[in-house]
Formats: C-alpha cells, structure tokens, sequence
C-alpha cells in the first residue's frame, strides 16, 4: 500500500512537471505581453524597459528555468498587470468558486442521481421517458442562454434575485442552478444507464429470491454496484468546476477563478494564467488520487488487486 | 405582538427609504477592471485604470467637454518662460486625502517618479521631458529637452502622486491610493467593485454623489440586465443589439460622438498597395454610409481622414471617399489590374463594436470591384506587433480613443510603422515633426490637418468610419457624460455638477 502511495504521488509530481511546461509553452507563444499590458501610447522604449523588468527579453528556455527556480520555492512571481503576487491573486478568488461548485455539485448529485435511478426503475415507460426528455433539454441546452434566460425572469421580470454578482446566497442562487441542471442532467443520463445494467445481473435477481424490498433491492444492491462510473464521473465534473466555469462565471459576474484566467488570459497577464493552471492541475490531481481510494472503499476487488 | 408589529413597520419603512437615498451612490458598471489604482505602477493600461484613477487622483490641467477644452485643474495657470520649459502656477487649496498640502514639491516628486518608471504607458506621455525644478512651494518649471507642445495635453493623463508615495511604498499605495481628488478610496472587492467616498475637503467642493462605485461585469448581456433591473446606474458599452430595448421606459442611450478613430492601415510596401491609384480605388470601393447605417445602426461616422472630431488636426473639409464601384475599377485597370488582385486583411473580432461584421461587409464590396480580399481574424498583441513591424500582408485594423492632441497617434500609426514607401514616409516624417514641435495651437492644428489631409489623399488608410461611445443609463439619473483629461473613449467623470 505504501509502495502504491509513493508511485501515486511520483506520477502526480511528473504530471504538474509536464502541466507547467505546456502551459508555460503555450502563453509564452500566444503574443507579447508588452503590447496589451502596455497601452499604444507607450512606444518601442517603454515596451523594451518593460519586457526587461519581467525579464521578457531573455530567451525562452532560460525563462523556463528561472521560473520553474522560483515556483519550487513557492514564488509564483508577479501578476503583470497588478504588480501583487500572482498566487495571491489567483488564491482571493478561490472561496468564490469553492461555494460554487460545491452547492452547484451538491444540488446536482441530489436531482440528478434520484432522477436516474427513477428512471432505470420504470426503464422504457411514461416516467423514463420524461425524465430522459428533461436530461436532454438540461444537456442541450447552452448555459450562457439558460443564464440569461434566468436573469431576464427571475431578476429583471420578478426582481426575485439579483442579476448578478457575489456576497448573498440570493447571488447564489441563479449560478449554482444553472450549473447543477447541466450536471443532474449527466449524472441522470449515466445513472440511468449504469442502473439499467445493474437491475438485469443475476445478484439482482438473487436478492429479489430472497425476498427482499424492491426498494432494497434497488439501493443497496444495484446502486452500490453502479455507483464506481458515477463516482468517476462526479470526480471529474468536480475538477471541472474547480478549474472556473468560465460561462456561468461570466454571465453572473461571479468573481471566480474562471473569469480571473480568462481575464488573465485575454490581458497576456502570464504568471497569473500559470498559477492558476497550476493550482488547478493540483486540485484535479489530488481528486483523482482521491478516487483511486475511494475505488477500494466501493470496490472490494481493487483493494484486493492493490495489496 | 406589538412590538412585533413595530419593528415589521421600521423594517418595511428601512425597505422604503432605502431607494429614495440609493441616489446618495451611484453604480456603474464596466466591462473591464482597472489593472492598479497606482498611477505610477507597472505597465498600467492607461483607458482600463484611469476611468477609476482620475475619481481619485487631480492632474495638473484637464481636457473636458465634446469639444476637449483646456481647463486649469491643480495649476491655475501656466507660462512658456522659453520652448523648453513649462511654469505651472498651482492652486493654493489643494490637499491630499491624508491631510498634507499639495504643493511643487509633490509635482516634481511625480514627474521624476513617472521617468523613472521606463516600463509604463505614463513614461512615454512625459517624452523629451528632462526633469522638474521647484521655484517656491506653489510654483514649478518642467523642461523638455526639445520643444514638446503635447506636453501639456499628456500631462492631464499624469495624475499627481503625493511624496507620501515613497514613504508608504508602492504596494501599501496601491492597495490604498492617496490623491488629491474629488473622491477617496473606499474598498477594492477584487473581481466585483471598487468603491469611492466623496472627499469633503476637495477644493472644487464635495462631489455629488456623495459614493461612487464600479462593478466590473464583462458580459454586455448582464450589463444591461443589471441596469434594467435597478442593480447599476450606468452601463458603458451595452449590447448593440438591445440599444432600442435599452432607450425606452425606465433607461436611456447616451452617445459620445466619434469617440474611436478606427484605422485599416494599408501596408504600402506592398505590390500593388505601393500604387496610390490602388490604394484609391479600395476607398472608392467601400460604401461607408450603408455600414454605418446598416451595421452600427447610426453608432459611428463614415469618414475620410484619420482624425475624429474634437482631435488637433480634425478637418471638417476632408469629407469621405465617394462609393464608385465604376472608379474603383477604371483606376484598378489604369494600375494594370484590370482582372483584380488577391488582398490580406487582419481583423479583430469582438473588440469593437461589429468589428467582424463590418470588416466582411467591406470585403464584400472589395469583391465587387474584383479586388479578392481574405480575412484573417488576428489577436489583439499580435496586431499591434505586426502594424509597428510592418510584418502583416494587405490590411490591418487598428484603433485610437478620441483625444484634444495627435502626436502620440501620429507617432503610432504614421511614423513607427515601417508601412510606408521610402518617399511617403520622408513626406509624413516632415509633416509629423513640424507638427510636433509647432508651439502656437493653432498653427500645429493646421500642420496635423496638412497630415490629415496627405492621408486622405495618398489613401494610406482604408478608411471606413469612427467610431461612437454608446452609455446606457437610468432615466432619471441626473448625469451627462462628461469627458475627462481629454479621452472622449472611456474616461468620463461619474459626477453631478461640472467642476
């Protein structure tokens, strides 16, 4: 089991090795902070004092070196355009997500799984078939227009919430609803089609011979059992949101890593994009590893195959 | 029970009251949030900070009104002893936000901290300025290695720093700026607002409203949302699509004129661009009023020249390239081109208003006068490079919010680029430098209308259109949109009253 750990944790030090060199690759290529940062105004003199400030004028791989120097011990440099440190200010918006993805995650576990289970269990009837129609307008429909949608009923029309912004659960709300509808939808879908699986195998089929509840049946025999693929995909949706959803994030004003990075991105603000890259990558490792665990917890032939 | 009863009453007479004094505060709201409230701080994008900054921080003169008039500010008045240098007699009544007296010493504090600072937009405004010299504590000389005549309109972008700054350290000021202006520094919630008191101690007087606060909202759709229903007062650059919807009941559209100058520079180092019978016939080609009626709805004037109106070197008598298809290609075949040519344009998307739309919208009348034109959709820095390199094919898209001087944007778009033939650009290197060192303002308006007018007729632009500012706002707010140190795209002054 330690053996197993320590590999874990070797693989995820690797994987953020080769996610700053990506990352750090691609915004180095995608233009010269010197021209957006700086406005027209500024001419060829105050672009090249600028570039050697941050030292932009030196070539690329010894910009690599020297950042990857700093990052090992703990500096993320400074953000281009605020001058603060860039770990600062990618770490003032992390709360804003957090509360984000966690109330917009849990209300979509609490809609989405009941509603598949509900649906395998009346597989191919009246009820499946309008939960499976719901799944469908919930996936296909694009969540800047459910935003705005929302705003103009709830906030514009009834002046029930506000339209956007951030500090009250009224704020909340229309956010986190628009992100839990699209991830209910997906974990219907899969839940459905996991349970539908589960409810023909022979232990199901046991179980019922011996008597038990359909109820029981259904919750502890075949949910447990389809539980590993939805777990999976919960955890990636979690790294997901984790990383900013950038849309919702944008048309509710909502001040998360999402519209921090994009922000970031569109003003070649390069260290603050690289924090928060790295942050996130972090984040989706420790899930993933996370999962690994939880696999065994779920699944008595993983722990057995680990020992 | 009772006092239940009481206290629903004061609850309900609180949610009463609350909107008839929310006009105390002020909402706006902008697409973009300030990089720093430090003037002095690295790389500061001049438009994106100084809509906020220029609340807090005085200048040492101002540019105001659709027509960019100079006004005194911290100096009162102002005097050239010789070429090379600047009096600036300062007003006595001027103080900081943390008490100390604004005098000569903090102006050449400033001066000398922006040259230092080679690494931001502010040091290029300074230019061939040498330095600052107090003469008594309310009177101060700036010299200038050459003649500099735009100093003056560049110094209403330099916002006067209290010597404070050095003590308190550049990361203490700009988590907390201390000005000299009409409003002090409340609080930044980064991502969301920044919030500004009115300074009671101001000389012009105490501010109305008594708070101002920007929210940043980047989606237009939400912009207008928010105004609509109550949450902002004003909402800069809301979604041309609802501009009918926004100017009706409760809300209002407010237009700043020609408040953009937006440039298609013509690469005339270039086979066949070098031809200015070529370069002629892309201008005759385009039918600029349609676009502007058709695509911007009347947001933006069809144009011939470079320069908008209220700029040094605006000429009301350079009117627009007429639309003659037939033209376009009689001179098209004198340039021996009678079968049309193959043309590169690089476009933004979605900066400016209809951007794209109107880029394809022209490249559709290029085609008809047989001129085959390919769109390169191109981001903003690498524009920016390629125009100043002159390293782009065919066409570029630039653009220039409307200011009272021209030296910078000449500079920018008609002398650094390396776009022009050998005999244009000797010809344009002596318009700019006799405009630029010209004194007297009225003769270097007519030395930047000769460049104007030398860019009209050589067609070293596509030229297409200007630009308007398009604010929505709540009806009954009693604001105008006052424009501030001489930017007529972006910098307004969230005030009641003209100081």
């Amino acid at each position: 089991m330690h053996g197993y750990v320590a590999g874990r944790l070797l693989q995820a030090a690797a994987a953020l090795l080769g996610v700053t060199a990506v990352a750090f690759l691609l915004v180095s290529l995608s233009g010269d902070p010197a021209f957006i940062l700086l406005s027209p105004e500024a001419g060829e003199e105050q672009r090249a004092a600028f570039r050697k400030l941050y030292g932009l004028d030196q070539p690329l791989p010894l910009q690599y070196a020297r950042y990857l120097g700093h990052v090992v011990r703990g500096d993320f440099g400074s953000s281009f355009a605020q001058g603060r440190p860039a770990i600062v200010v990618v770490l003032e918006r992390v709360p804003a997500t957090l509360i984000l993805t966690a109330v917009a995650l849990a209300l979509g576990i609490v809609m989405g799984i009941p509603a598949g289970v509900i649906a395998a269990v009346k597989a191919n009837r009246g009820l499946d078939r309008a939960v499976m129609a719901l799944v469908l307008l919930g996936q296909s429909v694009p969540t800047f227009w459910l935003g705005l949608v929302m705003i103009r009923i709830f906030a514009v029309n009834l002046r029930w919430l506000p339209v956007s912004g951030y500090g009250t659960a009224l704020h909340l709300a229309m956010p986190a609803v628009v992100l839990a509808l699209y991830l209910a939808a997906l974990l219907a879908r899969v839940t459905r089609s996991e349970m539908v699986e589960a409810l023909t195998q022979d232990y199901v089929r046991t179980a019922r011979a011996k008597g038990l509840s359909e109820t029981a049946v259904t919750i502890a025999h075949a949910l447990k059992n389809a539980l590993l693929p939805i777990v999976t995909l919960i955890g990636l949706q979690l790294g997901a949101l984790l990383g900013g959803a950038v849309i919702t994030e944008t048309v509710f004003a909502w001040p998360g890593i999402g519209t921090l990075v994009l922000d970031a991105i569109l003003r070649k603000d390069y260290p603050v994009v690289l924090a928060a890259v790295e942050l996130v990558a972090a984040a989706f490792i420790v899930i993933n590893m996370s999962l690994d665990l939880l696999y065994g917890v779920l699944d008595p032939r993983v722990r057995a195959a680990r020992a | 029970m009772k006092r239940l009863q009481m206290a629903l009453i004061f609850i309900a007479a609180l949610a009463l009251a609350a909107p008839a004094s929310a006009k105390d505060q002020w909402l706006v709201a902008f697409g973009e949030e300030p990089f720093t409230l430090d003037p002095a701080g690295k790389g500061a994008l001049a438009a994106v900070s100084d809509y906020v900054q220029i609340h807090i921080f005085d200048a040492l003169v101002d540019f105001t009104g659709t027509s960019l008039t100079l006004r005194p500010m911290l100096a009162t008045r102002w005097e050239n002893p010789n070429p090379t240098t600047w009096r600036f007699h300062l007003r006595r009544d001027a103080k900081f936000h943390n008490g100390d007296p604004l005098t000569a010493d903090d102006v050449k504090f400033t001066i000398e901290t922006q040259l230092a600072n080679k690494g931001a937009t502010v040091n290029a405004y300074l230019g061939p300025t040498e330095g600052a010299r107090v003469i008594d504590p309310y009177t101060v000389e700036i010299t200038t290695k050459t003649p500099f005549p735009a100093l003056l309109f560049n110094l209403s972008r330099v916002h006067i720093l209290p010597r404070a700054y050095a003590k308190v350290g550049a990361d203490a000021f700009a988590a907390k700026p201390i000005g000299s202006g009409p409003y002090r520094f409340a609080e930044w919630q980064r991502g969301q607002r920044i919030v500004l008191d009115a300074n009671p101690d101001y000389w012009g007087g105490r501010a109305d409203p008594k708070r101002l606060t920007f929210r940043f909202i980047a989606d237009p759709s939400t912009r207008a949302a928010e105004l609509r229903a109550g949450g902002v007062d004003i909402a800069i650059n809301p979604p041309i699509a609802q501009i009918k919807e926004l100017n009706a009941g409760d809300t209002q559209i407010l237009t700043i004129p020609a408040a953009r100058a937006i440039a298609y520079s013509i690469n005339t180092r270039q086979k066949p661009l070098d031809d200015v019978r070529v370069r002629r016939a892309l201008n005759l080609a385009v039918d600029r009023e349609s676009i502007v009626r058709n695509l911007l709805q009347g947001f933006g004037q069809a144009t011939g020249q470079p320069f908008t109106s209220g700029w040094l070197g605006y000429d009301e008598s350079i009117k627009p390239y007429p639309y003659d298809v037939a033209q376009a290609k009689r001179l098209l075949t004198e340039a021996g081109l009678a079968n049309g040519f193959d043309l590169t344009w690089s476009i933004s998307t979605g900066t400016w208003l209809a951007d794209k739309e109107i880029a394809e919208a022209a490249a559709a009348m290029l085609g008809q006068a047989g001129v085959r034109v390919r769109l390169v959709p191109t981001e903003r820095a690498k524009i920016q490079k390629d125009l100043q390199g002159g390293t782009f094919d065919g066409i570029t898209t630039g653009q220039w919010g409307t200011i009272a001087e021209s030296e910078i944007m000449v500079r920018w778009f008609f002398r650094t680029p390396k776009i022009f033939t050998p005999e244009l650009d000797a010809r344009l290197d002596d318009l700019a430098t006799a405009a630029a060192r010209e004194l007297d303002r009225g003769k270097r308006e007519k030395a930047y209308q000769a460049l104007a007018k030398f860019a009209h007729d050589q067609a070293l632009w596509l030229f297409v259109y200007h630009l308007d500012e398009v604010i929505a706002k709540r009806r009954d707010l009693p604001w105008q949109p006052m424009v501030g140190r001489g930017g007529k795209a972006h910098i307004y002054y969230f005030t009641l009253a003209p100081r």
